[in-house]
């Protein structure tokens, strides 16, 4: 190996570490779908040893374990159904795609298909696959409306430092009918790294565009992004808050958006190409 | 309780500290330590490319590793088409197979490969990796495969092929190889769709069982695939489509997922899915899988629908579908059949019956969303008939003597000798028209081309002139190579010529400004329909009438409008746009530009009515959906979904100007040039 992919594999492999001792600690939070099947065992300690485990007794306090095994749908949060947004939890990101459910980009720059960063395996809140944005990168994500209901609009966002407030999200409309309103956390302090973003929105007339920014200085892990016909038989979003208009020009993510989702069918893209490269030719490539 | 995402066994367990522990029963396990020789377990292909002989993995060791003290550190890279391959070592006998490996990071994918003897006549395996939902606290999912048979004392290579799909590269650990039943005969010989020689999860492809089930994700378990199917029906419901294909297509679609709920294996889960995508009618949307079925035969020759009319004598029209000829061949490798010659039957059935009925197998389906429009099939015919047809009969005719044979001539798609030669470009164009050397090669390669020139067998002083090409991608620059090809030739066409043709046969869409820029030698600027993407409202079926279509209208013409045509448009010169197989922004063109002042459209049947746009979903395996949303509306008021542009000349390839050597659509065009010619 290279010395420089071998700084980036160490790199790779603190970054999982701190990911792992958190992620270990949020076991407990995770999505109400993904409860069902914790194929947890008691006395977690939550931490992670540097080598198998040695200790003779389980009923020992010094117990340590090298990990714990979770069940995750690799489907994404079925539970959410009725979810509007194309792709809520990042469970069908791909560089294959050209045009999926969510644009990335920078702070007041500009958005693109190009795909955030794909993180994969429990850091993510539900399922197996989630984003990750650096500071001052966005993602705006592709919804419909729901003709005659209020929405329910929430996310997750993993934060490795400060408060929930270190990220920011919008709704807004594509035809501007309506005002962009903030999605603010639940809680300004994250519960286990994760902070639950959730708004009541009233009744909207057109598409529209979740904007999550990290606003923060380090990464931050998005996940489980639902918006929702908030219908009468919406118990789990009853207690969401209402949303509040958001301060801001949001009028360059609409126009952005708007342009990019405009007809389009493009040429295979350079990861689609070689991947089809892998599959059709001779037997080197099998 | 523990609930199990995907059905099927799984590999090793874990023990209460979380130590990995293999299956003892498992066929073969490797822990990335000692047991593995990062030299002599490496697998490269004789024939990898040079780029790809370095190894672009590590064997490290780590604390971490989820067992034993090793795990391989993959750093492949997608953009330079290499793959890592570790071997696998398995009893010399007969017996199925899953494998399953444990990665973490970046994306991944994962398959198990066998590869025969050539001479042995087997196939290569494959079997494709996907999570079955166990992960650890520490960053490792489990990928497993559904099984996979494989002779062990025939094989040459088992291996585990991996790729990593982003620059953070894959930690891999774990791979067990896991006895899951009887060995299942593969690779027999078959002679067509349905053949019922072929089991389960099989399917007769190019003359063999080919074993599909190994391709995609496992099937989802008891506990979510209630679940599954409700998302799976919700997306379609929520998001799916325009007027057209909500109303007459989606409701099929939405029962074939319903039955999805009582399936009993991944294939019958998966491929139904693919059956009710499929069913949704849509030049967009489409299921595809990973499937490596190579072709083993090669039928080099195009087919377009036309008019048979020196062979309808010998067999006569079909009632409801067009005739099919030849437009072109390769120069080897058409399996005698001859430009000009008529295919009349595949399995003793017209073409576009025979072709229609692939619909519940064929995963590389395409349809146009307008019901009447079957030229795509006429494009793919020739890969279809290899795949999957037992024969086909065809009307051999004489260009020398203009003329057809009584009887038609009936080939064996299993006679045809075993080749895997190149194949000639489909473009629905039997001749080109240019002077000199402007035209595309013989191999009708036209892609993402333009050629420009003028027209053969006309006078000089007539000035008619063409531009031919498929691509509309301006990809919203206005400099861009498409942009510019277009502007650049209009100018031209502005200041010299006195008509013009614009052959765009086998238009492949594109991009909105493309289209719109291909219409500025044709009309005033004006907005021609508003484009509403993805669907606005969740289920949303369109404008009930055309108040409510004409509201929308308004609604999103400021933002959303097409905006055809230019102020400095060629107002006296008259344009024939020449269609046969087009969508998408190849519909937006034609449809901005039908009735314009001085143009005119020559075809033989409608566009393809693909009035949107569509976004991209993919899952492991890679199981991958491409789903369309959203609909047109044009200035009337009217939802555009499914309402091809029809020409204002409809005309059909005649067998007899092919058999001349004439294009009949050209020659209309020509015709109806010269009679509009701009003044001198």
């Amino acid at each position: 190996m290279k010395a420089q992919e071998l700084k980036a594999a160490t790199s790779n492999r603190v970054r999982l570490l701190l990911g792992a001792l958190v992620l270990t600690a949020a076991g407990s939070c995770l999505a109400e779908a993904e409860r069902l099947s914790p194929v947890s065992t008691t006395g977690e300690t939550g931490t992670t040893t540097t080598s198998s485990s040695t200790s003779s007794s389980s009923s020992s306090s010094t117990v340590t374990k090298k990990r714990t095994i979770l069940q995750r749908n690799p489907f994404g949060n079925v539970a959410k159904a009725g979810n509007l947004l194309m792709d809520g939890d990042f469970e069908w990101i791909s560089p294959f795609s050209d045009q999926y459910g969510w644009l990335s980009g920078s702070v007041q720059g500009y958005l693109s298909y190009q795909l955030p960063t794909v993180v994969l395996g429990p850091r993510c809140r539900s399922g197996i696959k989630c984003a990750e944005l650096q500071p001052n990168r966005v993602v705006v994500g592709l919804s419909v409306s729901s003709k005659g209901d209020p929405l329910a609009v929430s996310f997750w966002a993993h934060v490795e430092q400060g408060d929930c407030t270190g990220v920011q999200a919008a709704l807004m409309s594509e035809d501007g009918s309506s005002d962009t309103v903030a999605i603010a956390a639940e809680s300004t302090q994250p519960d286990g790294g994760w902070c639950h973003f959730a708004g009541l929105v009233s009744e909207r007339a057109s598409v529209l565009y979740l904007y999550i920014q990290n606003g923060s200085e380090t990464v931050v892990i998005v996940d489980d992004a639902v918006v929702e016909a908030a219908g009468a038989d919406s118990n789990s979003v009853a207690a969401f808050p209402i949303a509040q208009p958001a301060a801001g020009d949001w009028t360059w993510v609409v126009e952005q958006a708007r342009a990019l989702t405009k007809p389009r069918n493009p040429p295979p893209n350079e990861a689609v190409r070689r991947f089809r490269a892998l599959r059709t030719k001779g037997r080197s490539t099998l | 309780m523990l609930l199990l995402w995907s059905s099927g066994a799984q590999a090793g367990s874990f023990d209460y500290l979380g130590n990995y522990l293999p299956d003892p029963s498992a066929a073969q396990f490797v822990d990335f330590s000692t047991d593995f020789d990062p030299v002599a377990d490496r697998f490269v292909p004789a024939d990898a490319p040079e780029e790809c002989l370095e190894p672009r993995f590590e064997q490290l060791e780590a604390a971490d590793a989820l067992s034993g003290k090793h795990l391989l550190h993959i750093q492949t890279d997608i953009f330079a088409g290499c793959a890592e391959r570790f071997l696998v070592k398995l009893p010399a006998t007969k017996a199925s197979y899953r494998a399953s490996v444990w990665a973490r990071h970046g994306g991944l994918d994962a398959q198990l490969t066998v590869i025969y003897p050539e001479d042995s006549g087997r196939e290569i395996g494959i079997a494709k990796l996907s999570p079955s939902g166990r992960v650890t606290s520490d960053g490792w999912i489990e990928l497993v495969s559904n099984d996979l048979p494989i002779d062990g004392s025939l094989a040459e290579t088992v291996y585990l092929r991996v790729y990593d799909i982003d620059e953070e590269g894959s930690d891999l650990d774990a791979l067990e190889i896991l006895s899951s039943g009887e060995y299942v005969e593969l690779d027999k010989p078959c002679s067509g769709l349905g053949d019922p020689v072929c089991g389960e999860g099989q399917v007769c492809m190019h003359q063999r069982c080919r074993l599909l089930s190994a391709y995609v994700p496992p099937l989802p378990s008891d506990a979510v695939r209630d679940s599954m199917v409700d998302v799976m029906l919700s997306q379609l419901r929520v998001q799916f489509g325009g007027r057209k294909t909500r109303l007459m297509d989606l409701p099929e679609a939405l029962t074939i997922i319903e039955q999805l709920r009582y399936v009993e294996s991944a294939w019958a889960f998966w491929n139904g899915y693919g059956k009710a995508i499929r069913r949704l009618h849509d030049w967009h949307t489409r299921l595809s899988g990973a499937f490596q079925v190579a072709r083993t035969r090669r039928l080099n020759a195009c087919f377009i629908e036309g008019d048979g009319d020196t062979s309808a004598g010998a067999w006569p029209k079909h009632p409801k579908y067009g005739d099919i000829l030849v437009s072109h061949t390769g120069t080897e490798g058409a399996q005698g059949l001859r430009q000009g010659d008529r295919l009349v039957a595949v399995d003793g059935k017209h073409p576009y019956e025979w072709a229609l009925s692939l619909r519940e197998t064929d995963w590389g389906w395409w349809q146009a969303n307008d019901d009447i429009v079957l030229t795509e099939l006429a494009e793919r015919m020739r890969g279809l008939i290899i795949a999957y047809a037992t024969s086909f009969s065809f009307i051999r005719c004489d260009k020398g003597k203009q003329s057809c044979d009584a009887v038609p001539t009936t080939v064996k798609v299993s006679a045809l000798p075993e080749e895997q030669g190149g194949t000639v470009r489909c473009d629905n164009r039997p001749y080109y028209h240019f002077t000199g050397d402007n035209n595309p090669n013989a191999n009708h390669n036209v892609g993402w081309n333009f050629f420009l020139g003028r027209v053969v067998d006309t006078q000089v002083e007539e000035e008619i002139h063409g531009l031919l090409w498929d691509t509309l991608y301006g990809g919203g620059d206005p400099k861009g190579h498409v942009n510019k090809n277009l502007t650049d030739a209009y100018a031209l066409f502005k200041a010299k010529a006195r008509g013009v043709i614009l052959d765009h046969r086998a238009g492949s869409g594109g991009t909105l400004d493309g289209a719109e820029t291909a219409t500025q030698l044709m009309m005033p600027a004006e907005p021609v329909l508003v484009f509403q993407s993805p669907i606005e409202h969740s289920g949303y079926d369109g404008p009930a009438d055309k108040n409510e279509g004409l509201a929308i209208f308004n609604k999103f013409l400021l933002n959303n409008a097409m905006v055809a045509g230019s102020s400095s448009w060629a107002q006296d010169l008259p344009v024939a746009l020449l269609t046969h197989r087009d969508g998408s922004a190849s519909d937006f063109f034609p449809f901005a530009v039908k009735g314009a002042p001085k143009t005119k459209i020559f075809g033989p049947a409608p566009t393809a009515g693909a009035f949107s746009t569509y976004y991209n979903y993919e899952y492991w395996g890679p199981i991958a959906l491409q789903l369309a949303s959203g609909d047109s509306i044009s200035k009337d008021g009217e939802a555009l979904i499914g309402q091809g542009v029809v020409p204002d000349f409809i005309v059909l390839q005649k067998q007899s100007d092919i058999l001349a050597g004439k294009d009949t659509i050209h020659e209309a065009a020509l015709a109806w040039l010269r009679q509009e010619l701009k003044p001198l």
